[in-house]
C-alpha cells in the first residue's frame, strides 16, 4: 500500500513516523523536577548522574537532521527552498509551539537539549563563512567594487535613515515608549533602524549553493550581503556605545578609545586572524590526503572556539580564512572547499532547524501588529534603497529589479545583536519589549526571507531550471 | 560597558571545549605524522605498527593530556561531550552490525561458531566470576552486594569475550593455512564483536540507577522489557534506514545526513531509554544490510570511511577518562584476567582449531592471536563510564586498557623473538652448508 503512494505522501508518512517516535520517547523520559540526588559507586565514591538534557542531545541531533532533511525534501517538491523546510521544522518541533498552545505534552525539541546543541551553531557559522569566503574572486572585487560599496552605501544609510524616521514618527502609537523621554524614543528607533540593516550571509549563501545559481544577481548578492555585515558590525557599535552613554544606567559608558579599541581587537583583529589561518591551511591542506573531511571538521570547530576565546568575530575569521585561500592557491585549496560543500548539507539542516526551534512564537503572537508594521517598514526601504543604489552604480536589468530581495533574510547575527541590545540595557522597563518585537520581527524574515530570495532568483533567471527573463 | 562580550561563564565553557578541541587536534596531528609516508619505515617495525594499530598511542595521549597527568583536559569536561560519545558508541555498533550479511555468515564453518561460543562463554563466566570475588574481597563488606558489583562484573567479563580481528602484526609467513587461519580469527573475532555486544546489551540494564535513588537497583524483568525495546527500535531504525537510503541515491551528502542523522536517533533513543547504543545500533546494522538484497555500498564505503578516526578518538577520550589509581584489587584483577587470556584462550583456540594451528607453520604468532584483546573492550568500557560516571568505572577502564597492552605486545614479541631464532637456525644452517661445500 505504502509503495504504491507518491513520493510526498511517503515523505510525509515517514515524517509523521518520525514525529511519533520521538514523542513516543519524550513523554517516556519526561525530566524530572526537583534536586538531583549525588549517586554513589562501590568505593563509596559520589557522582552526579547525567543531566537529562545532556543525553537527549544525542537524540535531537539525530531527530533534527532527519526531519529537517525530509521537510526540506517536501518543501522541494512545491518549488519552495529547502531552507525554509528546515526552518519550518524546527518551528514545529520547537519549545514554544507546544506552550503557544497550552499543550501538556513535552517539547519534542526541549529547551534543554537545544542548549547543549550550541557548539553545532557555531561549527555551522564557521562553515558558511568558509564557504562565503571561497565564492568571493578577488577579480570580481577588483572589477564591481565601487558598484558594491555604492549600492551596500545607500541601501544602508536608506534602510537607517528611513526606518528610524518612520518609527519615530509611530513612536506614539507603541505603547510600551509612551512613557518614555523624547531622547530615549529616538535612540531606541534609531537602534531599531540599525538592526533592520542587518540581513544574513548564511541565508544567502544557504539559497545559493541549494539552488546552483549562477548569474549577476547572484555574485552581488553574496558580495553585498558580506560587505553589508561587515558595516553593520562598525554601524551597531558605534550607535550602541552612544545609546548607552546617553540613556543607559549609571556608570555603564563607554569611551571612544573603548571603542575604537573594540572595533580593532574585534574587526581588524578577526580579518588578519583569518588572512593569517588562510595562509597557513593552504600551505597544509594537500598534505592531508584521504583525512581532508576531518581536517575541515577540525578547522571549522577550532576556528569557532578560538575565535570566541579570543573575542574575535567567527564570521570574519572564517572569511577572511576563505578568501585568502581561494584567491592566492585556488588549485590546493580546491579539495578543501570541495569537501566542504559536500559537508554542507548537515550543517545546514542543524543550523536552520536550530534557528527555527528558537523562534519564541508566542512574541510573535503578542506583537504581530508591532512587528508587522517594522517589517513593512524595512521592506519599503530595502527595496528602494537596493533600487536607488543600484541605478546610481550603473547597474540594470533584472538584477537591479530583484537584488533586493537577496537583503530581506535576517537570522542568527541579528538576533546576537539583539541579544547585546538586550545586555547593554539590562533594567529598563521598555528593553524586554523591545526585544521581544525585535525577535518576532525577525522570526518573519528568518520564515519569509528565503522564499523571497529564491523567487527574486527564480525571476532573474539565475537557477537552472528557471526560464530566461 | 560594551556588553559584546561573552559572559564570564560562556567563556569559561568555551576554554574549556577549547582544551577538549586541542587535544583532538593534537592526537588528529600525531595520527597524520604516523601515518604519513616519511615515518614508513618506521611503522614496519612489528611492535610500532602493533602500537599504532592497537590504538594505543592515542591512549598514552589521552592520558597525558588528561587529569592524572598534565591536566589540559578534565574528564569533567570531557563528560560534557557525551552525546558526541554516544553517538561515537552508535558508529562502533553499527559497523559491526554491517559485518554480518546474510551471504557472509553462510560461509562461516562450524568450527569457527563453536570455537566463538566456547570462548565466550568461558571467558564471561570465568572472568566475571573473578570479578566478583576480587571486589568483594576489595570492597567494604556494606557496597559487596550483587547489585554494586554486577555491572563491573559483567563489563569485565564481555570485555574478555572475543580476540583482536588484527593479524598483520603477529606475521607468519604467508602460506595458504596461515591465511586460512588469519581469515578465520578474523571472522571469528567479528563474531566474538557481536556476541560481547549482545550479552552487555541485556545484562547492563539490569542494574538501574533512578533518578533521585543514590544507589543502583537489580531489575531483571525492565532489563528483558528494555531488550525487546532495543529489538523493535533497531528493526525499524534497521527497515526505516534502508528506505531514507534509497530516498538518498547516491548524493553523497544526502546520504551522509542519514547516517549520522540514523546513528545518533538510534543511540540516542538507546542511551535516554536506559539500554545500550551499542546493541540498538548493532541490531540496526543487521537488519540494514539484510533487510533488502541489493547491497549498501556507497553507505558502507562512507561509514567505514571514518572507521580509523573515530576509533582513535575513543583511544584518546579513553586514555583521557581512565584512573590508574587502581589499588591491590585492580592489580590483581589485572594479572588474573591476563593469566586467564595467556592461559585458557590459545588452548581453547588449538582445541576447536586444532588440524589448523598444528598445520601452520612456526615463525609466527597466530596461535597467540586470541590473547589480544578485542578492540571493541575498550568501546565498551567506556559505555560504563558514560553509563556509571563514577571513580570506579574510571578505573575499571584503565584495568581494561592495560589488559589490553600487555596482551597485545607479548604476542607480538613473541613472534619477533620466534623470527629471530628461526633467522639464526637460517643463517646457522647456511654457513654450515657452505663450509661444507668448501671443503
Amino acid at each position: 500500500m505504502i509503495a504504491r503512494l507518491g513520493r510526498p505522501m511517503r515523505w510525509l508518512l515517514a515524517l509523521g513516523a518520525l514525529l511519533i517516535i520521538v514523542g513516543a520517547v519524550r513523554y517516556l523520559v519526561q525530566a524530572p523536577t526537583g534536586q538531583v540526588i549525588v549517586q554513589h559507586d562501590a568505593l563509596g565514591n559520589s557522582f552526579e548522574p547525567s543531566e537529562p538534557g545532556l543525553i537527549g542531545a544525542t537524540t535531537a541531533l539525530g531527530f533534527i537532521l532527519l526531519g529537517a532533511w525530509i521537510t526540506g525534501l517536501l518543501f522541494r517538491q512545491i518549488e519552495l527552498p529547502k531552507l525554509s523546510g528546515y526552518l519550518l521544522f524546527g518551528v514545529l518541533v520547537g519549545p514554544s509551539l507546544t506552550r503557544l498552545l497550552g499543550i501538556d505534552l513535552p517539547a519534542l525539541l526541549p529547551q534543554g537539549q537545544l542548549r547543549h546543541l550550541a557548539l553545532v551553531n557555531s561549527l555551522a557559522i564557521a562553515f558558511i563563512a568558509l564557504t562565503a569566503g571561497g565564492e568571493i574572486r578577488i577579480d570580481f572585487l577588483r572589477s564591481g567594487f565601487k558598484r558594491i560599496a555604492t549600492i551596500t552605501g545607500i541601501e544602508v544609510v536608506t534602510v537607517l535613515v528611513g526606518v528610524t524616521i518612520t518609527l519615530w514618527l509611530l513612536s506614539p502609537m507603541m505603547g510600551f515608549l509612551r512613557e518614555e523621554p523624547a531622547l530615549t524614543v529616538f535612540f531606541i528607533c534609531l537602534i531599531i533602524g540599525v538592526l533592520e540593516v542587518a540581513n544574513s550571509p548564511a541565508v544567502v549563501i544557504a539559497i545559493l549553493g541549494e539552488t546552483r545559481a549562477k548569474g549577476q544577481l547572484a555574485q552581488l548578492a553574496l558580495a553585498i550581503t558580506i560587505f553589508k555585515d561587515l558595516l553593520l558590525i562598525i554601524l551597531f557599535t558605534i550607535v550602541l556605545a552612544v545609546a548607552v552613554n546617553a540613556i543607559g544606567q549609571d556608570g555603564a559608558t563607554a569611551g571612544a578609545g573603548e571603542i575604537a579599541q573594540y572595533l580593532a581587537v574585534h574587526l581588524v583583529g578577526s580579518i588578519v586572524a583569518g588572512i593569517v589561518l588562510g595562509f597557513g591551511l593552504a600551505r597544509v591542506v594537500h598534505h592531508t590526503g584521504d583525512h581532508v573531511t576531518l581536517f575541515v571538521l577540525a578547522v571549522a570547530l577550532g576556528i569557532a572556539l578560538v575565535s570566541e576565546a579570543l573575542g574575535l568575530e567567527t564570521l570574519l575569521v572564517a572569511l577572511a580564512a576563505g578568501f585568502t585561500m581561494v584567491n592566492l592557491w585556488p588549485e590546493r585549496s580546491a579539495p578543501f572547499f570541495h569537501q566542504i560543500e559536500r559537508l554542507a548539507l548537515p550543517v545546514y539542516c542543524l543550523f536552520f532547524a536550530i534557528a527555527g526551534a528558537k523562534i519564541e512564537l508566542s512574541k510573535l503572537m503578542q506583537y504581530w501588529p508591532l512587528a508587522l508594521t517594522i517589517v513593512g517598514v524595512r521592506l519599503a526601504m530595502v527595496y528602494g534603497g537596493t533600487w536607488l543604489g543600484a541605478t546610481v552604480a550603473g547597474l540594470r536589468g533584472t538584477p537591479r529589479r530583484w537584488l533586493w530581495t537577496a537583503l530581506v533574510p535576517q537570522a542568527g547575527v541579528t538576533i546576537a545583536l539583539i541579544a547585546s541590545i538586550e545586555q547593554s540595557f539590562a533594567g529598563q522597563e521598555w528593553v524586554m519589549t523591545l526585544t521581544s518585537v525585535l525577535l518576532a520581527v525577525v522570526a518573519i524574515h528568518e520564515v519569509a526571507g528565503p522564499m523571497l530570495f529564491r523567487f527574486g532568483l527564480h525571476r532573474a533567471g539565475e537557477i537552472a531550471d528557471s526560464p530566461r527573463p | 560597558m560594551l556588553y559584546l562580550a561573552e559572559s564570564a561563564a560562556r567563556a569559561h565553557q568555551t576554554i574549556e571545549a577549547l582544551r577538549v578541541f586541542g587535544a583532538v587536534a593534537l592526537v588528529a596531528g600525531i595520527a597524520l605524522l604516523l601515518t604519513s609516508r616519511r615515518l614508513a619505515a618506521l611503522r614496519r617495525r612489528q611492535i610500532v605498527a602493533a602500537l599504532i594499530s592497537g590504538g594505543w598511542v592515542a591512549i598514552a595521549t589521552g592520558f597525558l593530556l588528561g587529569p592524572h597527568a598534565l591536566n589540559v583536559v578534565r574528564s569533567a569536561t570531557l563528560l560534557e561531550v557525551r552525546p558526541l560519545l554516544i553517538l561515537g558508541l552508535g558508529w562502533v555498533g553499527l559497523i559491526i552490525g554491517l559485518q554480518a550479511h546474510r551471504a557472509v555468515v553462510k560461509l562461516i564453518p562450524n568450527s569457527l561458531w563453536r570455537w566463538v561460543a566456547l570462548d565466550g562463554l568461558l571467558s564471561f563466566i570465568v572472568i566475571a566470576a573473578l570479578t566478583s570475588l576480587i571486589l568483594v574481597w576489595g570492597f567494604p563488606t556494606e557496597t559487596s552486594q550483587a547489585r554494586w558489583i554486577f555491572l563491573p562484573a559483567i563489563t569485565l567479563g564481555v570485555c574478555a569475550m572475543g580476540w583482536s580481528p588484527e593479524t598483520r602484526s603477529i606475521r607468519a609467513r604467508a602460506t595458504p593455512e596461515a591465511r586460512r587461519l588469519g581469515l578465520l580469527i578474523q571472522a571469528g573475532a567479528g563474531l566474538s564483536g557481536m556476541l560481547a555486544i549482545l550479552v552487555f546489551g541485556l545484562l547492563s540494564p539490569v542494574t538501574t540507577r533512578a533518578i533521585g535513588e543514590a544507589s543502583p537497583t537489580l531489575k531483571p524483568a525492565l532489563a528483558i522489557g528494555l531488550l525487546v525495546a532495543a529489538i523493535v527500535l533497531g528493526g525499524i531504525a534497521g527497515f526505516g534506514g534502508r528506505w531514507l537510503i534509497r530516498q538518498a541515491g547516491r548524493d553523497r551528502p544526502q546520504l551522509l545526513v542519514v547516517m549520522l542523522g540514523l546513528i545518533a536517533l538510534i543511540s540516542g533513543i538507546a542511551a535516554e531509554l536506559g539500554f545500550s547504543p551499542l546493541l540498538a545500533a548493532m541490531l540496526a546494522g543487521l537488519v540494514l544490510v539484510n533487510a533488502g538484497k541489493a547491497r549498501l555500498v556507497n553507505f558502507e564505503h562512507l561509514i567505514h570511511k571514518a572507521e580509523h578516526p573515530m576509533a582513535m578518538l575513543f583511544y584518546l577520550l579513553a586514555g583521557i577518562l581512565l584512573d590508574p589509581r587502581v589499588g591491590a584489587w585492580g592489580v590483581v584483577l589485572i594479572v588474573a584476567v591476563i593469566g586467564f587470556r595467556f592461559a585458557i584462550k590459545p588452548l581453547v583456540m588449538s582445541s576447536m582449531m586444532g588440524n589448523l594451528t598444528r598445520e601452520v607453520p612456526k615463525g609466527g604468532a597466530l596461535d597467540t592471536a586470541p590473547i589480544r584483546q578485542a578492540p571493541l573492550a575498550i568501546a565498551l568500557a567506556v559505555a560504563l563510564v558514560l553509563d556509571e560516571p563514577s571513580a570506579l568505572s574510571r578505573q575499571l577502564l584503565a584495568v581494561i586498557a592495560l589488559v589490553g597492552l600487555v596482551c597485545d605486545l607479548v604476542p607480538i614479541l613473541i613472534s619477533i623473538y620466534q623470527r629471530r631464532i628461526r633467522h639464526r637456525e637460517l643463517t646457522t644452517a647456511a654457513a654450515t652448508d657452505s663450509s661444507e661445500a668448501t671443503e
